[in-house]
């Protein structure tokens, strides 16, 4: 999958939040995308998956040569595309279970037998040491942050998407956590080929992974990119580019 | 018939026995009852007793006791199914729901020509369908004994050619130790209105679970008043209302910690699409000398439609404030847009999300049931009711398995 950014401007009620981003990422690359509060991270990743609140107000976004601007959240999520939410929604009475079987099914995924597929998702919840109980609760209901954050990686190992955008994996959790989630999107990118962008205030989580291109955000647009290099400019000097 | 329909136009249009609808702001809160009911009594009517063998053969169940206008039969000795003339004046004299206390109550308590009596030794599991297709005011009379545990699943339907009154009135006793739960689901033509009154006394160390299901019936008049009038007795009501169309409820709920460490919970829920309209009126009353009693009132409500309408009145009253917790709150709101677009962003269409969304939204109710079967029955006829906005018409249950239990497949 190729998904490109092109200059693109974005509204969220009724202000002016991304002002002319390019940006693009192909096939298996990893992106990383940093910035202070406020600077439009999670309104890009909300725009590339079509939230209705993100409004387009110029330039377009491209998935393999064709334009998503106008289309369906599901269908950006049936080509391939996967958002980690910051703040995972919660949702009484709809069983973990019932609604990944209910998503692998809408993404006109081949079904593992029922079997196999809680084979697959207690290996995932046991590598992402996520609690055995928590496997048959209502979707987030009543999880901690950390446990949340858990949850979404375990639904993208699940989903198998082609570009996983993922908002802030590491806020919230602990040291040990930190590096738990990190490992397994390392895996999760190894065994399925994926696409990363994943956007994070701080370095710590990257301490474990190989990103091989960094972008910082400043008041809407991408104001610096460069390589890994770029994290430790970061660390030393704060978000100072213009 | 003059006598009945003159009592009938005094309960229904004039009832106001109750304290709280004196006040201004609750005047306005109420749902009336149609007062021009034919009363046909005893009054068999043509192929009923054949029409309510197809409604059991379509839904699957086998029951332990059927109660309709034209027939009445139970196959459990728990189970005694009596008519006026029938029944032991200790039983009249022992009642629980007062005339003197509601105009509703008089009513169904003057006019009853049925009455179940369930009387719970041991250990039960029951199944009762009641079955209207006239108006015919019935009372449920269930005691559970001390130290017996009783699980009662009644599926209350009908099917009306014109419009009809379905009242029922439940007496309901847990004595020392006693365990019950009670699932009464609702699934009645669109020409039925519904009068349910239920009292319940919990006596100590006791522990009773109502789930309460309203998914048919043009109109539903609700009172149900749970008391925990025994040290360390516990009381917890469920209930949810599905509406669409026109249809209207009114579920008033009472709910009193009499001693002290009782419990009293109260959660009520509604969904409703096209312009229904649902009044959820909770009362709490903790009273004087209840330590550590804990009372709690939860009111929640979706609505699918701009012409939908909640009233939701959780309201408490504490008179006593020793180690006692006592909560209550209410919310409605439409679906959520930030759930439907967390679903969709995982590949499910916008009508599926709303789907699972209101799906969910009952089966976080339907999972304090835990008679599987009732559960089973809620779920499949509001999921009919989702899928075709239809009700009131007994469709096959999707039973997915669950019918291996002691009451029953047919």
């Amino acid at each position: 999958m190729i998904l490109e950014v092109r200059d693109l401007h974005v509204e969220t009620e009724g202000k002016e939040v991304l002002r002319g981003i390019d940006l693009t990422i192909k096939g298996s690359e990893f992106h990383v995308l940093m910035g202070p509060n406020g600077s439009g991270k999670t309104t890009l990743a909300k725009a590339v998956m079509g939230h209705p609140q993100a409004k387009v107000t110029k330039g377009d976004i491209f998935v393999d040569g064709n334009s998503i601007k106008d289309m369906l959240v599901n269908e950006r999520a049936k080509l391939g595309l996967f958002l980690q939410f910051q703040n995972p929604i919660e949702i009484e009475g709809l069983g973990i279970v019932n609604f990944l079987n209910t998503a692998k099914g809408s993404l006109n995924q081949q079904k593992p037998s029922y079997k196999e597929f809680m084979g697959e998702i207690k290996g995932s919840a046991e590598r992402l040491k996520i609690r055995d109980d928590l496997i048959g609760r209502s979707l987030n209901y009543g999880f901690s942050g950390g446990e949340k954050k858990k949850m979404e990686i375990l639904q993208m190992s699940i989903l198998k998407p082609k570009l996983a955008i993922l908002d802030e994996p590491d806020s919230g959790l602990d040291i040990d956590a930190v590096k738990i989630v990190a490992e397994n999107i390392n895996d999760f990118k190894k065994k399925n080929d994926a696409g990363l962008l994943l956007i994070t205030h701080y370095s710590r989580i990257l301490n474990y992974m190989e990103p091989q291109f960094i972008h910082v955000m400043k008041d809407g647009r991408i104001v610096k990119e460069g390589g890994k290099d770029l994290i430790h400019e970061i660390e030393k000097e704060g978000y100072k580019f213009d | 018939m003059q006598y009945y329909k003159e009592f009938v136009e005094d309960a229904i249009r004039n009832y106001n026995a109750l304290d709280y609808e004196h006040i201004d702001l609750y005047k306005k809160y109420s749902v009336s009852i149609p007062t021009d009911i034919n009363m046909k009594h005893g009054e068999a009517l043509k192929d009923a007793e054949s029409e309510i063998n197809d409604f059991v053969d379509k839904v699957g169940i086998k029951f332990d006791a059927v109660v309709s206008d034209s027939l009445c039969r139970s196959s459990n000795d728990s189970i005694r199914i009596l008519k006026t003339g029938e029944l032991d004046k200790s039983i009249l004299d022992n009642k629980i729901f007062k005339s003197s206390e509601d105009k509703l109550a008089a009513f169904i308590n003057a006019t009853a020509m049925r009455f179940v009596l369930i009387d719970v030794k041991k250990d039960e599991k029951l199944s009762i369908l009641f079955y209207a297709n006239a108006t015919m005011p019935v009372q449920f009379i269930v005691n559970v004994a001390k130290g017996a545990k009783l699980s009662l699943f009644e599926f209350h339907a009908s099917k009306a050619d014109r419009q009809i009154v379905a009242p029922t009135l439940h007496e309901i006793v847990l004595g020392k130790n006693a365990v019950a739960e009670i699932d009464i689901v609702h699934d009645e033509d669109e020409k039925t209105s519904v009068i349910s009154m239920c009292k319940s006394v919990a006596e100590e160390h006791s522990r009773l679970k109502m789930n309460l299901v309203y998914n048919g019936s043009a109109s539903t008049k609700s009172r149900c008043i749970s008391l925990a009038d025994g040290v360390n007795s516990e009381i917890v009501v469920n209930e949810i209302a599905f509406g669409n169309k026109e249809q209207k409820f009114d579920l008033y709920n009472y709910i009193a910690n009499s001693k002290p460490y009782t419990t009293v919970l109260l959660e009520s829920g509604a969904v409703l699409n096209d312009s229904a309209h649902c009044m959820l009126k909770g009362f709490a009353k903790v009273a004087n000398g209840t330590k550590a009693a804990s009372s709690r009132i939860t009111e929640r409500g979706i609505l699918l439609s701009p012409n939908a309408h909640i009233d939701a009145l959780p309201d408490m009253s504490i008179d006593y404030s020793d180690e006692v917790k006592a909560t209550h709150s209410a919310a409605t709101a439409p679906i959520d847009s930030e759930a439907i677009f967390y679903l969709t962003s995982r590949g499910i269409s916008e009508e599926s999300a709303r789907k699972l969304f209101i799906t969910a939204f009952i089966a976080k109710y339907l999972s304090n049931m835990g008679n599987g079967i009732a559960k089973e029955v809620a779920m499949s006829l509001m999921l009919h009711k989702l899928e075709n906005g239809s009700f009131g018409n007994a469709h096959e249950i999707s039973a997915r398995g669950v019918w291996a239990t002691s009451s029953g497949r047919r």
